[in-house]
């Protein structure tokens, strides 16, 4: 088995393959997700951006200040197309619930995917 | 790999410029990359300036799909020539593109989609692009977790495919700069004014100013900023489009599917993640907007699974990865805009391309550069004319826009 | 039966008062498992040292558990015909057919291992055998078989699906102590809310931390377990002039054997008590199968009531290193070594095949273990509270939930249009090894008190309002079928 030291386990990326990218001029961890697929796997980030994050302050290429996540993507949990396919689509059909005092008022328009709202 | 081969915020711009390419998207860079290579000392001095870093814009945020299968026949020309180029873009840029041609499958479940893929097909014989029409139980064999119960006919060009789009940009990128392009990223151009020889002075974020002969607006969706701040007015606009990817499975999907009725589009990348999206109208009464507008909605979520179960039931047990959104460039009239800006000869626009701009960027990057170093035109470069809206010379309307 | 000496052994034996003992049968690719009930199927596989669940994409190397708290990527693992399952949050059941993913089998007979030994300096997957096309092309046939986790999914037992919208006063996402000590703290106001978390029960409870000097409380009464948030979104009117108070969307799925529910949650107040997540520490061969988390293994150990039989080391220094070390030696079997503590300085290499056999360290010391256990500070969990763009600070561990200052609520961390957004516990300040679970505890009741003050000088219906589900019990599943859009194919073009 060869030596390598993992930074993104689910997609393989290893601390050599972000010194290239580093040495390439990318040092936001957006960059570097872009360039090497750090973070893009199944976990999406969750057990890796803090050890990216910690190497790049570490090597002095980032400032703790500066330093930004990846953009957070939905879904941060599993969720299979099946449930999502069982949500009706707001614009189309009328909301299921309605508190007390409906904080919209009464006319939703948006109950009535024909009619544009009030402004 | 140097430092500078993904362009850089420290990339040197000369204060004279022959050619500034404001985008570095695969638009831009396609064009400064064809321009280097194909036609050198052509133009001079060329550089191009990125707002934020490569790939962060439309070029980073697409699915990926190469199709020749349009309604119209400059159209499937253009793309048969893009397609081509692609065969040996790879090795001509030495970076993998993972292109595969898969295929693209449409379907249709109405008699009017039949109609439209029976047009298709005669159009794209013309051409010479073999597309050919599959019953649905030849559309089975090619994807066996499709239902095809509904299907009426379907239309297949095994040379369609698909490619993963971040490469194809780092490639332009660094084949560009090693031909003296200068890219400079994470800097976006504040002022653009014109100069009394027709030229242009520039102003960038850094506070820097330049002088530029000849400027290219390759900024797709954020164009419209651009343009107004010159006073040029062109009917192109920004449109929000959400797109998802799904958990990595093993390859079991090779062309690129379309749903015709529900503009559900999906295929698998080379990592296994079924890539996929849906045309989802907006909510009635919205205003549009002339800024870029990014995000995603459980509204699309629920909209894609619902159509993607449709077609292929064994989805629902599938999971989504992640969604994003990027935008579209909206032009009314479904092509592009290419060429002289109204009133402004040396304001070069390279937009509007519909949500489909990447696909076109090989042939369209070729193309425009040989123009700009030539003068040689091309029957696209007439028909994209900038200026046809205003001379009232709008046409035709390309209309097989997915997703 | 696995040939593997077990590294994990019941704590107690199986009694009628504790049925979590009882004995459950699986079966693991060839293996035949024997586990206990109150088993994830993690714990299970650990027990019997069946620890590889995978092959990785690009070097084909073992992987296995490491989190056991459902964030990392390596358990999955396909149970019964259905891919990508997370091994350290599925209860085992009798019977259960469980397979590795994205391996060839035999597993030790696996050609594709090969890879990893043939490119020693890595893989540049950008710029690998682009040129001639041929090769690239064979090249790139050859990746897309490799990579992709998962078959398609086979004779999935029918699984229906719901949808339920809420909208109420008050979500609380997280039943940590957080969540749990503000859950206390509304349930004592009288204020409709409700707490979901995405791990079952059974979880839930091991991971209260009996020690603590202040144990949270009980489970709090309005609690949506096996419940994970995935997506928090703009209310849907927001995009409308006039409606940009429209309340968020708090998108979640609730997850059980057969029945898979989404529902749509419309909180007034939104409150993020999270928690963190354990972070991966880079160090040559970081990824065997064996290494995991700290903090996962105390859980899953306390969950599965079992203890460490096999030899366990722990990585990491300071004082969470240190508590996370004691509270492993706490859960070992009698017979077992002590669980001693490594420094990550001192680690050269680990290694091991299909699992990890032992730690090399500077100066050649060699430190045999079957599980290693990564101790390393923990990263606060801010994924759903970026997706909406609440400001974070990098803490020196991960990216924090940045708080409004004072004068504005403590607790509050912005707003997204008519939701007010609050967050406490771990992933605002951090981890407190001092004071165990406490500081999160106290920390959450006191952004629960902030809020009950707002609520009581908030407009009279607002306060008043309660949790409102429309149908209960849910409707059977549909899966609705109309046209997304219309026939825009319908007219020739002009």
């Amino acid at each position: 088995m060869s030596e390598r030291t993992f930074v993104c386990r689910c997609e393989d990326v290893t601390v050599s393959e972000l010194e290239h990218a580093f040495a390439a001029g990318l040092t936001t961890i957006e960059e570097v997700k872009r360039y090497t697929g750090f973070g893009t796997g199944p976990c999406q980030g969750k057990e890796c951006m803090a050890a990216l994050a910690r190497e790049l302050v570490r090597r002095g290429l980032a400032t703790p200040a500066a330093l930004r996540p990846f953009t957070a993507r939905p879904p941060a949990e599993p969720v299979s197309f099946g449930a999502l396919a069982a949500a009706p689509d707001p614009y189309v059909d009328p909301l299921p619930s309605r508190l007390h005092a409906d904080p919209l008022g009464d006319a939703d328009p948006l109950a009535d995917a024909q009619e544009p709202p009030s402004t | 790999m140097s430092t500078a081969s993904l362009g850089s915020r420290d990339a040197k711009l000369p204060d004279e410029l022959d050619l500034l390419i404001i985008g570095g998207g695969v638009m831009g860079l396609s064009i400064a990359y064809n321009l280097a290579r194909n036609h050198p000392g052509a133009l001079g001095r060329v550089a191009v300036v990125e707002r934020s870093y490569l790939v962060s814009g439309a070029s980073g945020r697409n699915g990926g799909g190469l199709r020749m299968q349009w309604g119209d026949a400059g159209n499937v020309a253009l793309m048969r020539e893009s397609i081509e180029l692609c065969r040996h873009l790879a090795q001509e840029l030495g970076i993998n593109l993972w292109f595969r041609q898969g295929g693209y499958l449409f379907l249709a479940r109405t008699e009017s989609g039949e109609r439209r893929l029976h047009r298709n097909v005669a159009v794209h014989e013309q051409v010479g692009v073999p597309t050919r029409l599959l019953a649905a139980r030849e559309a089975l064999e090619l994807v066996p977790q499709l239902d095809v119960s509904e299907v009426r006919v379907a239309a297949y060009n095994p040379e369609d495919g698909v490619v993963f789009p971040w490469p194809f940009v780092w490639g332009y990128a660094a084949r560009a700069i090693a031909h003296g392009v200068a890219i400079r990223t994470h800097t976006s151009v504040d002022a653009l004014e014109p100069d009394a020889d027709g030229g242009y002075r520039v102003t960038l974020s850094t506070g820097e100013r330049l002088r530029a002969a000849r400027v290219i607006n390759a900024t797709g969706a954020w164009s419209v900023g651009i343009n107004r701040g010159l006073g040029i007015e062109l009917p192109n606009h920004p449109h929000r489009h959400e797109i998802l990817s799904s958990e990595p499975l093993k390859p079991f999907l090779d062309p690129l599917v379309v749903d015709l009725e529900t503009g559900l589009y999906f295929s698998q990348s080379t990592r296994g993640e079924i890539v996929t999206g849906i045309t989802l109208p907006d909510p009635p009464g919205l205003v549009a907007s002339h800024e870029v507008e990014l995000g995603s909605t459980l509204r699309f979520l629920s909209n894609v699974s619902r159509a993607l179960i449709r077609v292929m039931p064994i989805a629902r047990h599938l999971k989504p990865l992640r969604q994003w959104s990027g935008p579209y460039d909206i032009s009314p009239d479904g092509d592009a805009m290419v060429g002289p800006s109204p009133d402004h000869p040396q304001l070069i626009q390279v937009c509007g391309f519909t949500g489909h701009g990447f696909m076109m960027a090989p042939a369209v990057g070729r193309m425009v550069a040989r123009w700009l170093a030539t003068g040689e035109s091309h029957p696209m470069l007439e028909r994209w004319d900038p200026c046809r809206f205003r001379d009232g010379r709008q046409l035709r309307r390309e209309d097989m826009i997915i997703g | 039966m696995s040939r593997q000496r077990p590294l994990l052994v019941p704590a107690t034996p199986a009694t009628p008062e504790r049925p979590g003992g009882a004995a459950v049968h699986l079966r693991f690719d060839e293996a035949l498992i024997e586990a206990r009930a109150s088993d994830t199927l993690a714990t299970a596989m650990i027990a019997a040292g069946v620890l590889m669940t995978s092959r990785s994409p690009k070097y084909r190397r073992p992987r296995g558990p490491y989190c056991l708290s459902g964030d990392c990527g390596t358990c999955l693992v396909r149970v019964d015909g259905r891919p990508n399952v997370r091994a350290c949050m599925t209860p085992v059941r009798e019977g259960m057919r469980v397979s590795s993913q994205n391996s060839y089998r035999p597993k030790q007979l696996d050609p594709t291992q090969l890879v990893d030994s043939l490119f020693p300096g890595g893989i540049d997957h950008h710029h690998l055998m682009v040129r001639p096309r041929i090769v690239n092309q064979v090249m790139q046939e050859f990746a897309r078989n490799l990579t992709g986790f998962g078959e398609l999914p086979e004779g999935v037992d029918t699984c229906s699906y719901e949808y339920l919208a809420h909208e109420l006063p008050v979500l609380i996402i997280g039943a940590g102590p957080a969540g749990r000590a503000a859950a206390a703290e509304f349930e004592a106001a009288g204020i409709d809310h409700l707490i979901v978390d995405r791990l079952d029960r059974a979880q839930l409870a091991a991971n209260v931390d009996a020690t603590s000097p202040e144990p949270p409380p009980h489970p709090p009464a309005k609690l949506l377990a096996n419940t994970g948030v995935f997506g928090i979104y703009p209310g849907p009117h927001q995009v409308f002039p006039g409606r940009e108070r429209d309340l968020a969307l708090v998108a979640a799925s609730e997850h059980h054997a057969t029945v898979e529910r989404l529902h749509a949650f419309r909180p007034h107040h939104l409150m993020f008590c999270v928690g963190s997540r354990d972070p991966m520490l880079p160090f040559p061969n970081n990824d065997l199968p064996g290494i995991v988390s700290a903090r996962g293994l105390i859980r899953a150990l306390r969950r599965a009531d079992a203890r460490i039989a096999g030899p366990c080391l722990v990585v990491g220094e300071g004082p969470w290193a240190t508590a996370q070390r004691d509270a492993l030696d706490q859960l070992r079997a009698p017979h077992a070594a002590k669980v001693e503590l490594v420094s990550p300085t001192q680690i050269e290499r680990a290694i091991g095949g299909e699992r990890i056999e032992a730690l090399i360290c500077h100066g050649g010391g060699r430190r045999s273990c079957a599980l290693l256990a990564i101790a390393e500070p923990p990263a606060p969990a801010h994924e759903l509270a970026a997706q909406i763009g609440v400001a974070l600070r990098f803490d020196g561990g991960g990216f924090a939930i940045e708080r409004a200052p004072a004068p504005a609520p403590h607790g509050r961390c912005g707003e997204l249009g008519g939701t007010s957004l609050w967050a406490a516990g771990d992933v605002c300040v951090g981890v407190d090894p001092a004071s165990g679970q406490a500081a999160a505890a106290r920390d959450g009741a006191r952004v629960a008190r902030a809020l009950v003050d707002v609520l009581a000088a908030a407009p009279h219906e607002l306060r008043d309002a309660t949790h409102f589900a429309p149908a209960s019990p849910p409707q059977p599943p549909t899966l609705r079928e109309r046209p997304v859009v219309g026939d825009r194919f319908a007219e020739d073009p002009p």
